[in-house]
């Protein structure tokens, strides 16, 4: 990383945190997790009210390359998580952490766009035809599925 | 968890702490030929399980915006400050640092707790971001003292501000024995620490303080920036002027209040800005580029020009960048290549410090190779260059620097009337096509701010230009605004696609024809009739 760019890349990324740290935001957040890193963060939300993943936390951990905002964090589900947008491994199929990544969205938007995916997957484009299946077809099976999968955090 | 910290909170400094020379200790080191002192029977070598608040990363950038972290993971030794940095003890001595405290035990046992995330919306940012001044470092190791004296130091009491100066404080007993913190420093061979008419502590064989017109001081240039008010600025300089001509004399005078005003800043301090020189006539290379430098510093102050290393930047770490030494990685420059110095009118001089590639100010050489020069005047625009090409330049780390100076400008990048109104005129401009007045940068978050470079989009969104260049190289001609996502040619014509503005712009030609056609039947008129 050359030192502009790294230096471009810490500076957006403490403004983010403070942006973080003074939102009143309860349902998501996120944290640098080394003191001397700020390029690897983990971040949490809170399943939205009226779907499958209500009151139920999830962590996430995210990932900063080096032309970062140029280029999207890779971002992945921590905790286990039953979703036809997530896979096995935790990797998560949303647009605008692909093609459609935009300089202007920050860890706050991503977050908030992951807790709305919570509660609207995208069934066309499944990483998990099973859970996009179920979602369809049985709530209250997919809600059962949900609560197996789901680990409690205590980390936050 | 963390805690806004209220506003009449003083600014955090570092724990002050009693610092005495041991001299039983060091004694005792000398005779048994080991170095492990002991003290609360613990070998002083041996490192310590204390909890220490880390100052580094985050913490430190969250301490700056008054967020406290109260429960913090902790390194599990505490490593003495580099001694390098202050050049006041010998190499081979050693710092032990020992913290008596009642609820150690307490602290070791308490578990570690993760960060939490949420900060009350009521707390308040209260930012610190005063720097303890004077600062002095060196760039080199520390001058050995080849004959220690056999006299031990008495002990004295010092206070450290953050792991850059050591001054003496009076009043600075009360606060230990509250602290209840004591710092020993032991040494093999012990040297007596005096005080210079700098206000920094010096050490020397025999306790004497180096002699300032020595050139064997210049082995060890130090890097020396004062505070706003430090007193007899131009005295402590030492300044070695040539015979200077009438104009200079001039020049180094003493000015009026209202022209060493605008020299300083709002805190008082002088400034120097070094910008790579290019010269577009010059066939050859155009030498290291760096990005632009900008330096403050109050009358007095000595700043290192020399050679980017890994010692120099674990000095200047801990160290706000517009205090650093002037450095750059290139090989021709030496180590401790030169110097500038402000005095207390603000006039900045430049010093070769026996560089082996020479200083050239305006083309001139300032000193032969290897030898010391005069301190020569600078003046606003004036071009310097540091070595010379070595393998013809053809590497960049064998480039010269050649650098534009601008003095003392700090007065100008205030935004004036103009600015302001230029930039409310954007932001009304945003409001009337987006209906949203944006004050930041949404690719910095940064705010937009007179005075800066902005890229303003067809879709009257902007950013700052350093920022969204990228964006603007990555597919260009064509832009995709990050913000709407809506396209454009940044190459398009100017000339309007709109039938009816095509037709306005017509109309307008025609009128400005007939008009000439009239002036130049009047013209005709005039001349036929003489």
């Amino acid at each position: 990383m050359s030192g502009q760019e790294g230096c471009c890349v810490t500076k957006r990324l403490q403004n983010e945190l403070l942006q973080l740290l003074s939102s009143t935001t309860q349902s998501i957040g996120a944290f640098p997790v080394d003191d001397n890193d700020l390029t690897y963060w983990t971040g949490y939300i809170m399943g939205p009210q009226g779907t499958p993943y209500s009151d139920l936390k999830f962590k996430i951990s995210l990932n900063f390359p080096e032309n970062y905002p140029f280029h999207p964090p890779k971002v992945k589900f921590v905790s286990p998580m039953w979703h036809p947008n997530v896979d096995k491994s935790g990797n998560i199929c949303l647009d605008i952490l692909k093609e459609k990544w935009s300089a202007v969205y920050n860890v706050e938007t991503i977050l908030l766009s992951l807790q709305s995916l919570l509660g609207e997957p995208n069934n066309r484009s499944p990483l998990n035809a099973v859970a996009a299946e179920l979602w369809d077809k049985d709530m209250e099976g997919y809600k059962k599925k949900v609560l197996m999968c789901y680990e409690e955090i205590d980390d936050y | 968890m963390y805690t806004p910290i209220p506003a009449n909170t003083p600014a955090p400094t570092a724990p002050t702490s009693s610092m005495t020379s041991n001299s039983s200790s060091a004694s005792n080191s000398n005779t048994s030929g080991s170095n492990t002192n002991t003290r609360n029977g613990r070998p002083s070598g041996a490192p310590s399980n204390e909890r220490v608040r880390s100052g580094s990363g985050i913490s430190s950038f969250l301490n700056t915006f008054g967020i406290r972290q109260n429960n913090q993971a902790v390194s599990s030794s505490s490593a003495a400050p580099d001694q390098r940095l202050f050049g006041t003890t010998p190499s081979n001595s050693h710092m032990n640092v020992v913290m008596e405290s009642a609820n150690i035990a307490a602290l070791q046992q308490e578990p570690r707790l993760h960060h939490p995330i949420q900060m009350p919306p009521s707390a308040q940012f209260h930012v610190h971001r005063n720097y303890q001044l004077p600062i002095s470092l060196s760039l080199t190791a520390p001058m050995s003292t080849d004959q220690p004296s056999q006299q031990q130091s008495s002990p004295q009491n010092f206070e450290v501000n953050n792991a850059a100066t050591i001054h003496e404080t009076l009043n600075q007993r009360q606060t230990n024995n509250a602290n209840n913190t004591t710092t020993s420093i032991t040494s093999m061979t012990p040297a007596t620490i005096t005080r210079n008419n700098t206000g920094f502590m010096t050490t020397g064989a025999e306790g004497s303080a180096v002699a300032t017109g020595n050139q064997e001081m210049y082995k060890n240039l130090r890097h020396l920036i004062y505070a706003a008010n430090q007193p007899n600025g131009t005295e402590i300089l030492h300044l070695d002027l040539p015979t200077a001509s009438a104009e200079d004399a001039s020049n180094i005078t003493n000015v009026d209040e209202v022209t060493l005003k605008q020299r300083k800043d709002k805190h008082g301090l002088f400034s120097i800005r070094l910008t790579p020189f290019i010269d577009s006539s010059s066939t050859t290379n155009q030498g290291l580029f760096f990005e632009p430098i900008i330096r403050k510093a109050g009358p007095g102050s000595q700043l290192v020009i020399g050679r980017y290393t890994e010692r120099v930047r674990d000095a200047i770490s801990k160290i706000p960048e517009q205090y650093h030494p002037v450095v750059f990685k290139s090989k021709v420059v030496s180590r401790t290549h030169g110097c500038f110095k402000v005095d207390s009118q603000g006039n900045w001089f430049i010093k070769d410090v026996k560089s082996s590639s020479g200083t050239f100010l305006n083309h001139q050489r300032l000193s032969p190779a290897s030898s010391l020069s005069k301190d020569t005047l600078l003046r606003d625009g004036d071009i310097l260059q540091l070595g010379m090409d070595f393998r013809g330049g053809t590497e960049e780390i064998y480039r010269c620097v050649r650098m534009r100076i601008e003095l003392n400008r700090s007065w100008k990048l205030k935004a004036n009337s103009f600015n302001k109104e230029a930039l409310h005129r954007l932001q009304n401009l945003q409001k009337l096509t987006a209906g949203v007045e944006e004050e930041d940068c949404s690719i910095c978050l940064c705010k937009i701010k007179p005075c800066q470079a902005i890229f303003i989009s067809p879709c009257a969104h902007s950013w700052h230009f350093r920022c969204v260049r990228r964006l603007v190289m990555l597919s260009y001609p064509q832009f995709v605004c990050p913000n709407c996502r809506s396209s454009c040619d940044l190459e398009a014509s100017f000339e309007s696609s709109d039938e009816e503005d095509e037709s306005d712009v017509e109309s307008e030609g025609d009128q400005l024809v007939d008009q000439l056609s009239v002036l130049m039947e009047t013209s005709k008129d005039v001349e036929s009739h003489p």
